[in-house]
């Protein structure tokens, strides 16, 4: 396990390098001079030249990285061109929201995904089979934006249960989430679906139930737990996604999440933000599937007993 | 040339240990298809679109762009069977009008994905070593940011602009490409006909264009299929987003971030749109599934 | 209280192939006493092993139904009991145990677990009764660090220990008959000897019957009192071990000793049944094993022999040369198929 758990770990430092390389490397790629960018279209050349020199666009490339890393680990992530603010005070107050909103989803995926991936399994080739497969496909086929839209059309306008956006009260969260996990939901239904078929054909199976065991037990003990080691992961690996789909589903119930801030920054042109937020980002993503590889190390009783430590 | 007489020879050794002939294969491949009523209904629906996409332009009812002050939001009726937008446009004519732009985007974009992708597979897969090394670290690079995030980035350097939507869709489905045909390549390189043809001194070049590549065709096009309808979702996405068409074509997922301020007095005018976005998705991917169990059932990943 | 714990008559089990079914158990009839080892042999899909899951009614993830016969446990007809109650007898009047231990052992549950499972169920122990009971079994089957080997996971036991754990679990509610089916095929010679023994002194201990389900001719030799020979689905000779080595009194079985070399004899040549087993969807018309029979009459050919009485004995065989003298060898073996 051990061994497992460095491996990992040493596996995802050059990730990281290049990633942080990469997005350094955005602000320079934009067609156009930097500085000008920053400057803004009605900046003077005086103007452009003292920002040039604010931001060390002077200097050679590899010692801006150096100072942007540096400012990195400081916590230091510049300040919004177009509200001035700190940056890194921006993100911190969007954060909370879009960390429930991607919880929450994955709550709902994994909720309705198992329960749809075992009914499924067991009912194989049967209709609830069928329906459940069609509404998997379905979900994963439908525009997230379009489902919001449709969910607060049918549950705030139509029948006035649900708010229509913003975060005013807890039910704000209920409608968002459930849109943000629907295409998670399919897959997780059709990966724990598969995964089922695969476990229930297994011999241990067979002992459970020679050993004159209820079927559920059969099912619930014997076939999912092991399918549900390989289904978590891959749930977990899907987290990433929730951070994409996040931007839709913010703009569409008016979130005032990290996703939105994304959007509005890209529209304003406010380049630190948006760096900032590709890092973070990408940070998330590549730190939540090293934490689901070490979780699924720890979770395999082979891996975790294996004798070669 | 030497080459060519070397390697004709080559050739006639190699076929003779070839895999079966491409017209048994396609036959095989055929039956398991239409054994798939569900996949072939998508297939149909989809030749359908196509056909409207082409044709359809040419015998749309009325101008998708002229506005209608008389008409404005419409519900459905016999004369706009998807009713009329803001402007008193018909919604039918522009959804068949964005049709084309839908399709375009994403068939294209998937395409260049394509290709490049395999391009990259076939040089990592085959020549292995420090070349392999770097571009799986390329696609790994791509790989640690989700889809649209990474769309949103490119389209964020560049511009917004349906150009550029097609090409940030097209990097981040190129990895993909590139993970798939590797793998392939590699197998295929251990096959025996690719050591009879090394052996009869066929270049490397004529190796991979003349026996591996063939062997990754089945997975390209699996793979476009399964990515086509991810494509026009994250093509929309992006035009929904205002980073993608300008608004006043009718591309389907700007028509409904325009509509969506009218949601509650006009709900036709985001319904109908999105309605066809998710059933032209749905065929591409219910296509994609069936074709991917009728090409080879031991690729369910 | 009759002596026969198990009475199988004239079991039928189907099996859908395509549109198809194709019977891979055939009008089987057998018994097993109490206190009795009885030994099922056949080569590999001669139905030895469904005949086995039929018994248990373990056909459910399979495309194979039973559609006949009747399969009486101590006046119970297995085949028409309600699932549940078939349940209580699984594990607990009627074990088994298979042949492959590292895949039939489940990966992720600890073998205390596993082994609390049905002491549990049908006993109605506490989780506490349970453990101790587990360590007493471990103990039993030969395994000396009880109460660690209760916390491991099964890929942490080598192959012979995973078997032991197998026949504890099946042993842990005392059952009257043990069905083990392949038991030490997967094993190495020198555990497999152990296993057996093993086997044989639980047997003592506890007072139950055994259906050993094998192809090793030598393992029967070995462990049984009574032995079945099946072939293609169905009984072909039936008979004490020792009745049967000395004088078999069917064809296959003939054959099946004879390609068993024997130590001391010198062989010139490994003598082997010609043909194969033919397909279960293609049987030949008459006697299934006709087309191989080194002695095969026209009648073989053409009619199906019953299982018949072996005058003087309880034996059965079914040919029609069961109770003939001598065997004359005619003519030249087809290579499988039937004419």
């Amino acid at each position: 396990m051990a061994r497992y758990a460095i491996q990992r770990l040493i596996g995802v430092i050059p990730l990281l390098f290049i990633v942080s390389i990469a997005v350094f490397m955005f602000i320079h790629l934009i067609p156009g001079d930097p500085a000008r960018l920053v400057a803004g279209k009605e900046a003077t050349l005086d103007e452009i030249e003292a920002i040039r020199t604010h931001l060390g666009l002077d200097l050679p490339l590899w010692k801006q990285y150096f100072n942007y890393m540096g400012d990195l680990f400081q916590g230091e992530f510049g300040t919004s061109l177009s509200s001035g603010l700190p940056v890194s005070d921006m993100i911190v107050s969007r954060l909370a929201p879009t960390l429930w909103l991607t919880f929450l989803s994955m709550g709902w995926a994994l909720v309705i995904g198992l329960l749809v991936g075992i009914v499924t399994a067991v009912f194989h080739n049967k209709w609830p089979d069928y329906l459940g497969m069609l509404g998997a496909i379905s979900f994963l086929s439908i525009p997230g934006f379009w489902l919001g839209l449709v969910l607060i059309q049918l549950f705030s306008v139509e029948l006035g249960w649900l708010p229509t956006g913003g975060l005013e009260s807890w039910k704000g969260y209920i409608l968002p989430s459930f849109t943000l996990g629907s295409g998670i939901m399919s897959m997780i239904a059709r990966y724990t679906r598969s995964s089922m078929l695969e476990t229930m054909r297994m011999e241990y199976v067979r002992t459970a139930r020679a050993k004159g065991l209820r079927e559920q037990i059969v099912i619930g003990r014997h076939a999912l737990r092991n399918s549900l080691i390989e289904v978590i992961t891959v749930a977990g690996l899907q987290f990433g996604f929730l951070l994409g789909g996040s931007v839709l589903v913010e703009t569409v119930f008016s979130i005032p999440g990290l996703g939105r801030l994304l959007v509005d920054s890209i529209n304003l042109r406010d380049y630190t933000v948006i760096q900032a937020l590709l890092l973070l980002f990408a940070l998330e993503f590549i730190i939540i599937n090293l934490i689901v590889d070490l979780l699924y190390g720890v979770i395999n009783p082979k891996i975790r007993y294996s004798s070669n430590g | 040339m030497k080459d060519e007489a070397v390697t004709g020879g080559t050739q006639a050794v190699v076929q003779a240990g070839a895999p079966t002939g491409f017209k048994q294969r396609f036959g095989a491949f055929m039956r398991k298809f239409v054994k798939q009523k569900t996949a072939v209904v998508a297939a149909v629906f989809i030749l359908i679109l196509l056909v409207i996409a082409i044709i359809g332009p040419l015998i749309t009812p009325y101008n998708p762009s002229k506005p209608n002050y008389d008409a404005l939001m419409e519900g459905v009726s016999a004369e706009h069977l998807m009713g009329t937008d803001e402007y008193g446009r018909d919604i039918l004519s522009r959804i068949i009008y964005g049709s084309r732009l839908s399709l375009s985007v994403s068939i294209s974009a998937v395409m260049i994905a394509a290709v490049l992708g395999t391009a990259l597979g076939l040089l990592a897969g085959y020549y292995g070593g420090w070349l392999d090394r770097i571009i799986m670290r390329g696609s790994d690079v791509l790989f640690s940011f989700p889809d649209l995030l990474l769309a949103i980035g490119i389209v964020a350097i560049l511009g917004p602009g349906l150009i550029n939507v097609v090409i940030a869709v097209a990097v981040f489905g190129t990895p993909s490409f590139a993970r798939i045909i590797r793998s392939v390549t590699l197998s295929a390189k251990e096959n025996l006909f690719v050591e009879a043809a090394r052996s009869m001194g066929a270049t490397n070049k004529r190796i991979i264009w003349r026996h591996i590549f063939p062997e990754t065709v089945p997975a390209i096009i699996v793979n476009i299929s399964m990515r086509i309808g991810g494509a026009i979702l994250a093509a929309s996405s992006l035009s929904f987003l205002g980073m993608g068409a300008s608004p006043s074509k009718p591309d389907w997922g700007a028509m409904l971030s325009m509509g969506r301020d009218y949601l509650a007095i006009a709900p036709h005018i985001v319904y109908f749109p999105g309605l066809v976005i998710f059933l032209t998705v749905l065929a591409f991917n219910i296509f994609g599934d069936g074709l991917r169990d009728a090409l080879d059932p031991k690729m369910k990943s | 209280m009759t002596e026969r714990l198990l009475d199988v008559q004239g079991l039928v089990t189907e099996f859908k192939r395509g549109s198809s079914q194709i019977r891979a158990v055939s009008d089987v009839s057998f018994h097993i006493n109490r206190r009795e080892v009885v030994g099922l042999v056949g080569e590999s899909g001669c139905g030895k092993s469904v005949t086995s899951l039929s018994l248990m009614r373990l056909l459910k993830d399979t495309p194979g139904r039973i559609s006949g016969g009747k399969v009486l446990f101590e006046d119970r007809d297995l085949v028409t009991l309600p699932e549940k109650d078939m349940r209580n007898i699984r594990g607990n009047e009627i074990a088994m145990i298979f042949q492959e231990p590292m895949t039939s052992l489940n990966p992720v549950l600890k073998i205390g677990k596993q082994l609390e499972e049905p002491l549990m169920v049908h006993l109605g122990l506490s989780r506490s009764q349970a453990k101790e009971r587990a360590a007493d079994l471990l103990r039993q089957v030969g395994i000396p660090r009880a109460e660690e080997v209760l916390h491991d996971y099964p890929h942490q036991l080598s192959g012979g220990m995973r078997q032991r754990v197998m026949i504890a679990m099946a042993i842990a509610c005392k059952p009257k008959l043990l069905i083990a089916d392949e038991p030490t095929t997967a094993l190495d010679v020198t555990i497999q000897a152990q296993i057996l023994e093993l086997l044989r002194k639980l047997r003592a201990d506890n007072d139950m019957s055994v259906l050993l389900i094998t192809h090793d001719l030598g393992v029967v030799a070995e462990m049984c009192d009574r032995v079945i020979v099946m072939y293609a689905g169905r009984v072909v000779e039936e008979g004490s071990v020792q009745e049967l080595f000395e004088n078999p009194r069917h064809p296959y079985t003939k054959g099946l000793i004879r390609s068993v070399p024997k130590l001391r004899q010198k062989v010139h040549r490994l003598e082997s049944i010609p043909g194969n087993v033919p397909d279960l969807s293609q049987m030949p018309q008459g006697c299934k094993f006709a087309p191989r029979c080194a002695y095969a009459t026209e009648r073989c050919l053409k009619e199906e022999p019953g299982l018949l009485g072996v005058e003087g004995t309880s034996r059965k065989s079914r040919c029609w040369l069961a109770n003939e003298q001598t065997w004359e060898e005619r003519g030249a073996v087809t290579d499988g198929q039937a004419g």
